[in-house]
């Protein structure tokens, strides 16, 4: 099963009972939150048992760290993130993660919560109420607090009592795994055993502590350490008493470690404070070395740390590093305590802007052969957390430049992975500040990429008149640049969306011209596939046919898959429109793969959807709904509405050539309600045929039946109907009766209880009362009813139910 | 020792005076056997050890026959301990479970924090615990090992308690008609007198506002016959004055003179 859960560092040890328990409980609850202090193991724990239970979760275990997140409002940007979510025009990033979810087998497990309890409590609930399939696991020092979670209090390793248990307790058995792993030779007598359990004693059995010192075995003596700890402890307790005792522990445990390190480790470790997320080797070189810090010292450093468990490495592919959240917090206090916090944030601002161009310009431009490019890609997008940390700190020290060059650099990562409303907030945030000492062009073209984070949203009034302000600023640094023919090609599709198709050809126009000069490829392909649509539009096919063909050529020569796939779906659709659908399937088959390598959902659901509708064309009716079936799941995974809406109703299409008559008009009805929930507004013509002809067959009050149930139905029943559906085999004799029984199944037993009740015209409280539930669960009762039926009053329940002897009056 | 329990019916078994709450034979049977299966379904085995914080009230016999008869080893604890007892029987009892109410949740989850234990079941509305009365579980057979534990260290198996009680039971001579006044939070004493009361069928009146005045009044209120009050009280009390040796420790019961 699909998961994005980290290997394992070193072997699990203990908590065998807790685990079995907490798997048994998250079968029964849908919201699990593990509690304890920091440095009790919770995350550790969380992912053992994502790990067990993740063939459990057909649609997968997804872990999302929150610990690198620092305002509220990114905890639901973090979830999409890893769930690959894409936004949707002007949606809500929560709606948009319901319909990715939707009914599928999930776990997410959602660690260190604590700093944004509240978010993470709203957004559980909103999506738990939504996705029926949907279970969480959440790690914190305080309960999330939503209806119906589980707290489950993780506890410190069990210790030793008895002085037969020494060996056997889970916390003296972490300690000598450990202690082994690190390089101690120490020998078990009976002396040594009687140290180590009163060491894990001293250290409250709690899993961090116990590592730190069992990395420092192969030094030091079991009793060498307690000692050590002990007064350790005794400096930290004199003051305050009131801190909780194991957060005492810990702590001294902590200091104790760090004081033994190198003087130069101490600096490295303080200095990796300053990374949110991962980091790898290159990263810690340019943020952390300096005079200091010699950067060829920093690889053995590091392993140092490593050693010392004060770093956690993983060593799938190329190593990356990172902080235990305790760790974490004590190197950030021990960096303000240096005095070095400000010059270590700015560096990692300036090395983070320097990485990005240099990716800009990979991805862009340079020719890389696919697997390196997808490499390369995915290496950047995985600095997520650290490129947020980089342009908050522009932002709070006043770095309007090199914040602006950072986000720009970003933009084609930001645009292919369509997290439109985060990333527009950082333009706007940038651009707010005082530009004054920013090079006009820069601020410009700032401006263009906000447009563009804007259109993705659908927001087409600001996305224009930001465009036009950033082309204006743009233009007045003279001559063609890369930037500029990217502002030039985005402002083409703004105008070809706002209706006007000229304005859009003068500046594809220009981008081409200006691109072809400076041999800048990626504008080129971007300028054809422009003009593409543009004369497409318009009715010049063969114009349209020869611009599709110049992209493919430009894209192919830098061997941009993306741009490769897009110029291929485009040749797809004007065969189609040729009416030369061999053609059309050849091209939009050809995109397939180049797309699916990239993992581009939205555009492989484009194609699938194309590659339907050539079927359909075809005659093909068979691999016609094959084809749109495959590509309205892949849109719902992703939480693409439009991209669903539009397959349901190829598919309402499909089912109508097939004689399935009866599921074409509940696809019509799904259709509509869907259309209504994102405000689409194209045609529905094709929609009203269908029904005028499925009226001729079923009669009116049976085809209003079915297109009311076909709106209560969700896009995945849709589906479900879709790919089952059965032609009708004879003309209808008793049309009344039959959709009694058909819609009376749609009702559970409880449903159909309540409806006699309404039938007898008692209210919430009296049906309650007969049933022997509460007045709200009554009326939810009421409430699902009308919705499953499409009714809008329990008037026009009872009446239909007494009509269609649902039940007896 | 509930056996009777369904056949009590309707007869009150216990009157919490601070809610009003009425708490029937019936219901209490009924309640157990969910609420016992709802803790099986949460993770309680037979034998694992289980805090019941609660004052003398309706909730008291309900938490402490449900864990018994989910099998655990129940541990009640005094309503009024001392912060270092508490936390200290936290620790030694390796105790997974911690049974307590809204009034003391905030005091005893702050220890919490510091033990064993791995969930909390509440009666009210606590941050971070089970709600007892959503403990809704399938009853079914549980391999039973009712035992006890006063102190966190010694057990009490089932058949010694089933022997203290009824010993006790002969010596106090409870019958359905008695009404026991629960005034007492002294961890044996509290359990013991539910105990005697529940088996014997009798309306035990639980207060925890163990004031001379207070315990005056509902002994005339609910003709009181026999009262289980704290050791300053009892002397003051007219009556019989009844000392038993409980579990090692040693109480005063008052048989009030019948009106």
């Amino acid at each position: 099963m699909p998961h994005n859960l980290p290997s394992e560092p070193n072997r699990f040890i203990g908590r065998e009972r807790d685990l079995t328990e907490v798997i048994g409980l998250l079968s029964r609850h849908r919201v699990a939150t593990l509690c304890g202090a920091g440095g009790i193991g919770k995350t550790r724990f969380a992912l053992r048992l994502a790990r067990e239970v993740v063939d459990d979760f057909q649609d997968g275990v997804w872990l999302v760290e929150l610990a690198r997140i620092n305002r509220p409002d990114l905890v639901a940007h973090a979830v999409a993130d890893v769930l690959r979510a894409h936004e949707e025009g002007a949606s809500t990033l929560l709606d948009t993660l319901v319909g990715r979810i939707g009914s599928q087998r999930i776990l997410l497990v959602l660690d260190n919560c604590e700093h944004v309890i509240e978010a993470c409590a709203e957004l559980v609930d909103a999506l738990v109420a939504n996705c029926p399939g949907l279970r969480v696991l959440a790690t914190s020092r305080e309960p999330v607090r939503i209806a119906g979670e589980l707290v489950w209090r993780v506890p410190p390793l069990e210790l030793p009592e008895e002085r037969e248990e020494i060996e056997a307790s889970e916390a003296v058995q972490l300690f000598l795994e450990r202690a082994y792993a690190a390089g101690s030779r120490f020998e078990l007598t009976t002396e040594t055993l009687d140290a180590v359990g009163g060491l894990c004693r001293a250290l409250d059995g709690m899993p961090l502590a116990l590592e730190l010192a069992a990395a420092r075995t192969a030094v030091l003596a079991p009793e060498q350490i307690a000692a050590r700890i002990n007064d350790r402890f005794k400096l930290l307790t004199g003051g305050d008493r009131t801190a909780p005792a194991r957060h005492r522990t810990l702590r001294a445990t902590v200091e104790w470690s760090h004081e033994l390190l190198p003087e130069e480790e101490r600096i490295l470790l303080r200095r990796l404070a300053v990374f949110a997320g991962e980091f790898d080797l290159e990263y810690v070189e340019r943020v952390c070395g300096d005079a200091l810090l010699a950067p060829d010292d920093v690889l053995d450093l590091l392993a140092g740390l490593v050693d010392k468990s004060l770093v956690q490495c993983d060593q799938r592919g190329e190593a990356r590093y990172r902080l235990l959240e305790t760790i974490a917090h004590f190197a950030r206090e021990r960096l303000r305590e240096a005095g070095e916090e400000e010059e270590l944030r700015d560096r990692h601002l300036r090395v983070t802007r320097d990485r990005a161009r240099d990716d800009f310009w990979n991805d862009m431009l340079v020719k890389l052969p696919g697997e390196t490019r997808l490499t390369a890609f995915a290496k950047v997008a995985d600095r997520n957390a650290d490129h947020r940390a980089a342009l908050a700190w522009a932002v709070e020290s006043g770095q309007a430049e090199a914040g602006l060059e950072t986000a720009c650099f970003l933009y084609p990562i930001w645009a292919v992975r369509g997290s439109w409303l985060e990333n527009r907030g950082w333009y706007e945030r940038l651009l707010a500040m005082d530009t004054t000492d920013v090079p006009p062009e820069l601020v410009g073209e700032a401006w263009c990429r906000q447009a563009d984070m804007a259109f993705g949203q659908d927001d087409l009034a600001i996305a224009e008149q930001s465009a036009l302000r950033g082309l204006e600023l743009m233009r007045t640094r003279p001559g063609y640049r890369f930037a500029l023919g990217l502002s030039l090609n985005n402002v083409a599709m703004i105008y070809l969306r706002t209706g006007r198709p000229e304005q859009a050809r003068s500046h594809a126009e220009e981008a081409l011209e200006g691109a072809t000069q400076a041999g800048d490829l990626w504008n080129i392909g971007m300028a054809h596939n422009g003009l593409t649509l543009i004369a497409g539009l318009d009715g010049k096919l063969r114009e349209a046919q020869r611009h599709a063909e110049d992209a493919l050529v430009a894209f192919r020569e830098t061997d941009q898959p993306w741009g490769i796939g897009r110029a291929l779906i485009s040749l797809g659709v004007l065969g189609r429109i040729r009416e030369d659908y061999d053609n059309a399937r050849a091209n939009l088959e050809a995109a397939l793969p180049y797309l699916e390598a990239l993992d581009a959902k939205p555009e492989i659901a484009r194609a699938l959807s194309e590659l339907g509708r050539v079927a359909t064309q075809q005659g093909d009716l068979e691999r016609a709904r094959d084809r749109l079936v495959a590509s309205v799941e892949l849109s719902r995974k992703i939480g693409q509405r439009r991209g669903v809406t539009r397959g349901l109703a190829a598919l309402a299409r499909v089912a109508e050539a097939r004689g399935e008559i009866e599921s074409a008009v509940l696809l019509c009805g799904t259709v509509a309600a869907l259309r209504e929930t994102i405000g689409q507004k194209s045609s529905v013509a094709w929609a009203e045929e269908i029904l005028g002809r499925a009226r001729a067959v079923l009669g009116d009050s049976r085809t209003g039946l079915l297109y009311a149930h076909g709106r209560a139905m969700s896009a995945e029943d849709a589906l479900t109907t879709a790919s089952t559906a059965q032609p009708l085999q004879a003309p209808v004799s008793r049309p009344a009766e039959q959709v009694a029984v058909e819609t009376a199944s749609l009702l559970t037993a409880r449903e159909r209880e309540v409806v006699a009740l309404l039938v007898r015209g008692l209210s919430n409280r009296k049906i309650g009362e007969e049933l022997v539930i509460s007045t709200a669960t009554a009326a939810r009762h009421v409430a699902n009813i009308m919705l499953k039926l499409g009714f809008s009053s329990r008037t026009q329940v009872a009446a239909w139910a007494l009509e269609q002897r649902i039940v007896n009056g | 020792m509930l056996g009777d329990a369904t056949r009590r019916n309707g007869r009150p078994a216990v009157t919490d005076v601070r809610t009003g709450e009425v708490l029937t034979y019936e219901l209490l049977a009924k309640k157990l056997g969910r609420a016992a299966a709802g803790l099986r379904e949460r993770g309680l085995s037979t034998g694992d050890p289980v805090l019941v914080h609660l004052p003398p009230g309706a909730n008291y016999p309900l938490a402490l026959h449900a864990a018994a008869a989910a099998g655990a080893l129940v541990l009640p604890l005094e309503c009024d301990m001392d912060t270092e007892l508490f936390y200290e029987r936290l620790c030694t009892s390796r105790a997974r479970l911690l049974i307590t109410d809204a009034e003391l949740a905030e005091w005893s989850t702050s220890a919490v924090g510091e033990s064993r234990i791995r969930q909390i079941f509440a009666f009210g509305d606590v941050p971070g615990a089970t709600s007892f009365c959503d403990l809704d579980g399938r009853p079914a057979k549980v391999p039973v090992s009712v035992a006890a534990s006063f102190d966190g260290r010694h057990r009490i198996g089932h058949a010694g308690m089933v022997t203290e009680l009824r010993r006790l039971s002969r010596e106090v001579g409870l019958t359905e008609r008695d009404t026991v006044l629960v005034a007492a939070t002294e961890a044996r004493e509290q359990a013991v007198m539910f105990d005697l009361a529940m088996m014997a069928g009798a309306h035990v009146i639980a207060t925890v506002e163990p004031t001379l005045s207070r315990c005056r009044e509902l002994i005339a209120d609910h003709r009181v016959s026999v009262a289980a009050v704290p050791p300053r009280l009892a002397p003051v009390l007219d009556g019989e004055h009844v000392r038993l040796t409980v579990h090692g420790h040693t109480m005063v019961l008052v048989r009030t003179p019948r009106t």
